[in-house]
């Protein structure tokens, strides 16, 4: 009787996760972290086709749904099937998840495509984006922190896994933010007694691949120390690069690509003792089953934000000015691929297997950081030396979070290691003045609710000042994303418009606040900013 | 009082003429004798034209179309007879009913054997051409949509009787009504470059003022393409590949473009760009092709591979040509001559530096052909202004050739029409010195000419006469001689060469202008398809309504674009947005496969 009590009211979530292989393993300390809650959620899974296995074999998952948008796409693309026939096939993974009543629905995707097909699944709560008849919005600040930061990534400072966790409302998991992948279904070939390497060459775009190369020469300076067995590891279109790197080492090299599904990667990796890669499904993949990683972030990959989830791995990156690049670069040179030396790489690798804990210094041409939880849960990025993470990325996180998180707006800002430059300080200062003034006006108007003209001049008043902060978003980043977050507030209930008018008041709040805090943080701060106290003052010069 | 006293008396008030047009009939062939039930029933040579049992019930069941017929329905009623199939008609039904019939000595007999005055409960279309019937009809159902609305009930030995008659008012009835529906959509394709291809742009601006949607692939933008092709080598292999390569480019979008704009019907017209495999794929989705070929059939002779793989084929030439043409098996052609479009050729002010530059006693606008040459050079010595290319500028005519033999466009030739006292148009020729005798087609410049308001000369050509009256309406010459004495004489009476001009042009706009020819052309192929290529579509409004018949939600959603024809899920997508409230499941679901598009876009294009 007990027990069926407990079944009754244990919640119900579905987590959607529709993106690649990487962003599923960066999904899956979520479900760990729920697994540990006082009262652990029953999670059902929304997947991409290929992930289903995958999926299936993550710990603390109820069911797997799948929806093959390649499918999709040829039927889109069939001149017979109506309208009708594809409302009826896109319509059937929200029809078979119908029966299903969640407490929760959490959408990890942050693409339009699924915020629809989250509004479609019957939910208490939203969490992530959703899809409305005027556009999307997202349900928690967490998601509109990282649409905010989408465009403008160098001003994120929490790791993807973090962010998603704190959309999905879950604490930071145990287990150093491992998880179980459940019991292999096949028995791996082992019994090597020397180190296991496994090597990913390939990546999704040309600017995030180390060079084969590189590569070749990584081996045969591990090789020369350390009779270790190298294993390549990757997708069929990877098949060329592995053969090319094959062609030019000496050293044996046993070649896994297209070989394996995604369970018997996992099962792969988990006999082996390192791995050696790019920023890539891989890596997550290594990182969630606690596997050492070496990896290099290249082009536009930056680890602050998509480093591997778990303490102890190494990163390496290129230290040049165009590093990162943009996220749509086409860059001719890809210089940067030669700024970190193999000899470097082949090092760190044997430090890691050794689990020696000397540090590794920076190059002259790159820089090495190692992960770590902070004492408040997040993932870091340390420098191996001086042992400690940017003051700037620290402060950032402490202000985001306290802002993020369901605490008192505010509450707990750092009280420095932020220090803005003289552009920036600018931007936000007046940022700050004009969603202050906007505010004003917004609640004047509202005051004058009867009186039809004089509120329709406020009105007026109002939506300039909005259009002149839209147009600030357009000069500074930091103003930008502070827009963008105030845009995404502004619309964030929206299709009920009974609470737009306070929608309005707390967006322009959360505006002021933001811009006044971070204008603050300047040594050259004068004129009009931020205090503590819910009023703004203007202090003279 | 003779029954014929009797009707003549009701249907004289508002047939005075058909009255006596009757009274001076022979009944002819026809013969009237009691059926075996009484009633008269008769013969017309080897037709029995009624049952010789019972003609009363035999009509009851011939009228069988009207039952349950809804009010608003336009009956119309082919062929008298005796009577009994309109009586029956009017017993069932009490909406409009028309009755036709062409044949006097029918409806002689009829109403001297019959009582037929309740037949004043009807439009009675007795003894009228095709024509005439057919306004009629329209006068009563009315215009675009109104067609739907007419049904026909046949006489079966009145068609028998009348077939060429009947069958054209079934034909024209069947065309009107499928081309009632909200406009078709109709996808024109135009040729690179020269004379057709502003012909294909006149028919696209014509087939959009009759209200149709239309959607005009213009490949004049490959034409510099296909210029450059002659810069990049100068290997004639090589070149005829790299056209091959242009053609079969601007032919598959024929293709894409006709199924993703669910268009139901392809216009070509002569050197529109196309390919065999192309027109296969057009027929596999049962898409009507039709193509225009304005162009000489004894001078150009691709029609001979091509002709039959069109589902309609429209000609400038008769004749020899449709023999030529039956005979390699080309289905449905029909002769289309050409026209002007009024809104382009037209009279205009001209300023004094326009006319200065643009006008002279007389002109001519046209390429140098081996006829023209010959004829024109005897009048260098009038102030005449040559127009347009490959002329001999070393010959006399030189002297007079403006531009130094520029191609003139299309808005300069309407000024020069405008300016000129004596448009010259001689029909060209490769073959002949002076006047071809055996030209048969007019070519474009007749009408525009005449459309323009300007006054022409032009050469004696085959069915002239059924366009323009000559002598009134246009002047015509045999031979270079006479040309010179019309010259003379229209120099020296400027009024008379206004007043012909003048009548010209009512011409034109009366049954030349594009408008009415592309109106001939759809009455022509919609008398032959049965439904529009758009309703076999399955995105077809009516298609989905069917397939969304038990999902209520869907249905309702759908709806709303009862007249849409083919629905996109943009116009869906447009629709959600603009509503208000919480989005249903089907909306959502609609969202959904909108995102999911456009993603699929995105990875198209990355």
């Amino acid at each position: 009787m007990k027990i069926s009590r407990q079944v009754d009211i244990q919640p119900r979530w579905l987590i959607i996760q529709q993106a690649r292989f990487g962003d599923l393993m960066q999904t899956a300390p979520v479900l760990e972290g729920a697994a540990e809650m006082e009262l652990p959620p029953r999670i059902d899974l929304l997947v991409d086709y290929g992930l289903t296995d995958l999926a299936q074999r993550l710990e603390g998952v109820q069911s797997v749904y799948t929806g093959n948008r390649h499918m999709w796409l040829k039927e889109l693309d069939n001149p017979v099937r109506s309208l009708v026939d594809l409302r009826r096939t896109v319509g059937q993974i929200p029809d078979d998840l119908r029966p299903n009543s969640y407490n929760r629905v959490i959408n990890l995707t942050h693409t339009t495509e699924s915020a629809y097909l989250a509004a479609l699944i019957r939910s208490d709560f939203h969490n992530g984006l959703v899809g409305h008849r005027s556009g999307i919005s997202a349900a928690d600040s967490w998601e509109r922190f990282f649409q905010a930061m989408l465009p403008r990534r160098n001003l994120n400072p929490f790791n993807l896994v973090d962010i998603h966790l704190g959309i999905a409302e879950v604490k930071r998991p145990g287990r150093n933010g491992k998880v179980r992948l459940g019991q292999p279904v096949a028995e791996t070939p082992s019994g090597f007694s020397c180190p296991m390497i496994a090597i990913q060459l390939g990546a999704n775009s040309p600017l995030r691949r180390p060079p084969v190369e590189s590569i070749a020469e990584v081996i045969c300076q591990i090789y020369s120390k350390l009779q270790a067995k190298f294993i390549l590891v990757g997708s069929k279109d990877e098949k060329e690069l592995a053969e090319r790197l094959i062609r030019i080492s000496s050293q044996p090299i046993i070649d896994l690509t297209g070989e394996t599904t995604l369970v018997e990667l996992g099962e792969w990796l988990s006999r082996c003792d390192l791995l050696i890669s790019g920023d890539t499904g891989t890596l997550h993949l290594a990182a969630a089953i606690g596997l050492p990683t070496v990896s290099l972030f290249l082009g536009m990959a930056q680890p602050q934000h998509t480093g591997p989830y778990g303490k102890g791995h190494i990163i390496l990156t290129p230290r040049r000015d165009c590093y990162p690049c943009d996220e749509h670069c086409q860059c001719a040179h890809m210089s940067c691929h030669m700024d970190i030396p193999p000899r470097a790489i082949a090092s760190l690798v044997l430090q890691a297997l050794a689990k020696e804990t000397a540090p590794c210094p920076n190059g002259a041409t790159f820089d090495v950081r190692v992960t770590d939880f902070s004492e408040d849960g997040f993932l870091i990025l340390r420098d191996p030396v001086t042992g400690s993470e940017s003051s700037a990325g620290k402060a950032l996180k402490q202000f985001w979070d306290s802002e993020l998180t369901d605490t008192l707006p505010g509450s707990c800002l750092p009280e420095s290691g932020l220090i803005l430059n003289p552009e920036d300080h600018e931007r936000l200062r007046l940022l700050s003045e004009l969603g202050f003034r906007a505010e004003k006006a917004y609640q004047r108007a509202l005051s004058q609710r009867g009186k039809a003209l004089r509120m329709r001049e406020t009105l007026v008043e109002f939506v300039d000042l909005e259009a002149q902060m839209m147009h600030m978003a357009g000069f500074n980043d930091l103003a930008g994303m502070l827009v963008h977050m105030y845009q995404m507030e502004r619309r964030s209930l929206s299709d009920d418009a009974s609470l737009e008018s306070e929608i309005i008041g707390l967006a322009l709040g959360a505006l002021t606040r933001r811009s006044g805090y971070l204008a603050q943080r300047s040594e050259r701060s004068t004129g009009f900013t931020y205090c503590s106290t819910p009023e703004l003052q203007v202090v003279s010069a | 009082m003779s029954i014929w006293n009797q009707n003549a008396r009701w249907l004289e008030s508002d047939h005075p003429q058909l009255v006596s047009s009757i009274e001076e009939t022979d009944s002819g062939e026809v013969k009237v004798f009691p059926s075996r039930q009484g009633e008269p029933t008769a013969t017309v040579g080897a037709v029995r034209l009624h049952s010789s049992y019972n003609p009363i019930s035999e009509a009851e069941g011939q009228s069988k179309p009207v039952d349950n017929l809804d009010n608003d329905a336009v009956v119309v009623v082919c062929g008298l007879g005796l009577g009994y199939l309109a009586e029956a008609v009017l017993r069932k039904y009490s909406g409009t009913i028309i009755v036709v019939e062409p044949s006097l000595s029918i409806l002689k007999a009829a109403l001297e054997s019959r009582d037929l005055e309740n037949l004043k409960g009807a439009v009675l279309v007795f003894n009228t051409t095709v024509e005439e019937a057919i306004d009629c009809i329209e006068a009563r159902c009315g215009s675009g949509t109104g067609w739907k609305r007419v049904k026909l009930v046949v006489h079966p030995s009145s068609l028998k009787l009348n077939p060429e008659y009947f069958s054209e008012i079934q034909r024209v009835v069947q065309a009107r009504s499928n081309l009632s529906v909200s406009g078709l959509g109709i996808l024109v394709v135009t040729p690179m470059y020269g004379g057709s291809l502003p012909v294909a742009r006149y028919c696209a601006s014509a087939f959009e003022r009759l209200g149709h949607r239309v959607d005009l692939l213009d490949n004049a933008i490959y034409d510099p393409a296909r210029l450059q092709i002659e810069n990049i080598t100068s290997n004639r292999q090589h070149r005829e590949q790299l056209g091959y390569m242009l053609n079969t480019l601007m032919a598959e979008s024929i293709t894409a473009r006709a199924l993703d704009q669910a268009v139901d019907l392809v216009f070509l017209v002569a050197q529109s760009p196309v390919a065999v495999p192309v027109l296969d794929e057009l027929r596999k989705h049962k898409i009507p092709v039709a193509f225009w070929f304005v162009e000489d059939w004894r001078l150009f002779t691709y029609w001979r591979e091509m002709a039959p793989r069109y589902d309609y084929f429209f000609t400038i030439q008769k004749g020899d040509f449709f023999n030529h043409l039956e005979r390699i098996g080309t289905r449905n052609q029909h002769y289309l001559p050409l026209a002007a479009d009024p809104t382009v050729h037209r009279p205009l002010e001209l300023d004094r530096i326009e006319t200065d530059e643009f006008g002279s006693a007389i002109s001519h606008v046209g390429a140098g052909y081996r006829n023209r040459r010959q004829v024109f050079s005897g009048l260098t010595d009038l102030d005449f202004k040559l127009w347009g290319s490959e002329w001999d500028t070393t010959s006399s005519l030189g002297m007079v050739l403006q531009r130094n033999g520029e191609r003139i466009s299309t808005e300069e030739s309407v000024k020069i029409f405008n300016a000129t006292s004596i448009n010259l148009n001689l029909h060209s020729s490769p073959f002949h010195e002076g006047v071809n005798p055996e030209g048969d087609y007019l070519n474009p410049r007749t009408f525009e000419i005449a459309s323009c308001g300007g006054f022409q000369l032009v050469d004696q050509r085959q069915h002239l006469d059924e366009h323009f009256k000559p002598g009134e309406e246009i002047t015509v010459f045999r031979s270079a001689a006479e040309m010179r004495e019309q010259i003379d004489y229209y120099l020296l009476h400027p009024e008379e060469r206004q007043e012909i001009a003048q009548r010209a042009r009512q011409r034109i706009l009366r049954d030349h202008t594009y408008d009415i020819r592309m109106s001939e052309a759809l009455d022509f192929i919609y008398s032959h398809e049965t439904t529009l290529a758009s309703h076999r579509h399955p995105d077809h409004i009516d298609n989905l309504l069917r397939d969304a018949e038990a999902d209520e939600e869907l249905k309702g959603l759908l709806e709303k674009f009862k007249d849409k024809g083919v629905l996109k899920l943009d116009d869906i997508i447009l629709d959600i947005k603009e509503r208000k409230g919480e989005l249903s499941r089907t909306e959502s679901i609609f969202l959904l496969m909108n995102e999911f598009r456009r993603w699929a876009r995105e990875k198209e294009l990355a």
